[in-house]
């Protein structure tokens, strides 16, 4: 295979023809004395090959995650999954066609809830690289928030051995204080102490709440990310009250044909088996 | 500030992404034609929705016909991950130009979920006849003219209005032969034909036929055997008798499997 020239913009316009909606670049010694990674799980560590990772996402749709747990918001989930997974296996046989040495890493890294349990780490993290490549800034709920969609995106990486520049890393960094996705979690697995900047993560507690949520079809979760109220997708969704999130209990317990939940309440009752948590209204 | 789309362009990028037939539905049809209740209105699940783009791609015939088979199985799953991409990707090209949208994944059932609650957060078949894509005929599949009921669909909820497109007029695709009732091993459909404009239906009755058959799954006689579709002409099938020949030409009288539909079983 001859080498020819390719631009980082070349390589923008095919991975979005292949469904990406952002695309960032990070240089693989941007991970040299980030501290966030231990070192056995930086890109060189991995492959040694590797001079630039590509971060590619697509934005999970806000009406969807809102109305979590739904068997709508799992199919959402699977689909998003394996349209990350192809584009990023034809972005890296793209690269390689062009004489580019290039992998792509799976997005998941698990196999059942149960292995999460037992080794509740990835071979590598897409979310710290989606901030090396400038995607966006990783949030106290240790997920990636981006500009236009807060957290609610998936994230994939392809290895290069093309050296590119990098994109710039976000300045700004819009993770603010307001410990929603902490107060949030059914599952208690995040919590972090005054000036701590990401939470503690209690991955065997949020695993055990997949696993419930699996077996009636209606996982993930996702509460942490439907809650943040950081994403443009707010605005265009004409969902900018986050605190509906947190009176919902009260405000069904009261009244379970509350007309503003209706909506979410009728997403959650079809596709998947009732949980104890739903209202009898959906039972 | 948003750009411009129009249903052309909409329906051009669809078509880019793999749809075949699109057509579009102003969500005010549900109330008006009323033929479902209010819990499955578009604006219930969305209050902002606005229009609801139908999306559809074929089960192509010859391979349809050879159901119940692993082919048919296969090629049920394909179209099916090919149609949700197809509408995630349409939902992220109108929010990229700033309509907003989201898609409804075209299946919805987990594994035994059917047993007690046989029905989708939202029915795309409707939506196909609301968009004009088809209508809905007696064994309550969109019948379209271009592939009778041989088809997948999935529906896209937008914020944008747009003009709808004119709908099929009532009984111009589907003329209650009944073949669809006649063939179906379960006796799920029922009703008179004078009376009645579609059949009712036990899904009940329906889903314990694709429980059985769990392993190659998905019965669709119904499906084979409508007469209705240009894809009858291009695949030179045009005559649906032989379905119903089908087990006394492969099998003598002391043969007769248990069940036509795993004569190799028997």
């Amino acid at each position: 295979m001859s080498k020819s020239a390719l631009t980082k913009r070349d390589i923008v316009i095919h991975a979005r023809d292949l469904g990406a909606e952002m695309v960032g670049f990070a240089p693989v010694n941007r991970w040299d004395d980030f501290t966030e990674v231990p070192p056995d799980f930086r890109p060189r560590a991995i492959w040694l090959l590797a001079k630039t990772v590509i971060v590619i996402a697509v934005p999970l749709w806000l009406p969807i995650v809102e109305a979590a747990p739904s068997q709508l918001g799992r199919e959402q989930y699977i689909i998003t999954n394996e349209l990350l997974d192809e584009a990023a296996y034809r972005l890296a046989v793209f690269l390689n066609h062009h004489g580019h040495a290039a992998i792509n890493l799976p997005r998941d890294g698990q196999g059942e809830p149960e292995v999460l349990a037992e080794t509740p780490t990835a071979i590598f993290s897409h979310v710290w690289a989606g901030q090396l490549a400038g995607l966006g800034v990783v949030g106290r709920n240790r997920a990636l928030l981006t500009k236009a969609y807060g957290p609610r995106q998936r994230l994939i990486s392809v290895f290069t051995d093309l050296e590119l520049e990098g994109d710039p890393l976000r300045s700004e960094d819009f993770c603010g204080d307001c410990h929603d996705c902490e107060n949030i979690c059914p599952a208690h697995a995040l919590s972090s102490r005054a000036g701590q900047r990401y939470a503690d993560f209690n991955i065997a507690a949020c695993a055990g709440e997949g696993k419930r949520l699996r077996a009636a079809f209606r996982n993930p979760c996702g509460f942490c990310i439907k809650v943040c109220p950081v994403g443009e997708d707010r605005q265009l969704f004409g969902s900018t009250n986050t605190q509906k999130y947190f009176d919902e209990a009260a405000a069904l317990a009261a009244n379970p044909h509350a007309p503003e939940y209706q909506d979410w309440l009728h997403i959650r009752k079809y596709g998947g088996f009732p949980l104890p948590e739903d209202p009898l209204s959906i039972r | 500030m948003p750009a411009p789309l129009t249903k052309a362009k909409i329906t051009a990028e669809a078509k880019r992404l793999g749809a075949v037939l699109v057509g579009f539905a102003p969500v005010g049809r549900w109330a008006e034609h009323g033929d479902l209740s209010w819990e499955f209105d578009p604006q219930r699940l969305w209050p902002l929705a606005k229009t609801v783009i139908a999306i559809a791609i074929p089960s192509l015939l010859p391979v349809t016909e050879t159901k119940i088979s692993p082919v048919y199985r296969a090629q049920y799953t394909n179209t099916n991950q090919l149609l949700d991409e197809i509408a995630y990707r349409l939902s992220a090209f109108l929010n990229r130009h700033g309509h907003a949208a989201f898609n409804i994944c075209r299946d919805g059932y987990g594994e035994g979920v059917m047993k007690i609650r046989p029905i989708a957060v939202f029915s795309h078949v409707w939506a196909g006849h609301y968009a004009g894509i088809g209508e809905v005929g007696w064994n309550h599949c969109l019948v379209t003219r271009e592939f009778g009921p041989r088809h997948r669909l999935v529906s896209v909820l937008t914020a944008l209005e747009l003009e709808g497109d004119p709908m099929v007029a009532e009984g111009s695709l589907c003329n209650k032969c009944l073949l669809c009732q006649k063939a179906c091993p379960t006796q799920a459909f029922s009703g008179n034909k004078q009376k009645d404009r579609r059949s009712n239906m036990n899904k009940f009755a329906c889903f314990s036929r694709r429980e059985k058959f769990k392993t190659v799954q998905h019965c669709g006689y119904c499906l084979k055997v409508c007469p209705v579709g240009e894809d009858r002409k291009l695949y030179q099938s045009p005559k649906v008798n032989h379905y119903f020949e089908e087990r006394t030409a492969l099998f003598t009288e002391n043969q007769v499997p248990l069940d036509p539909v795993h004569p190799l079983k028997a």
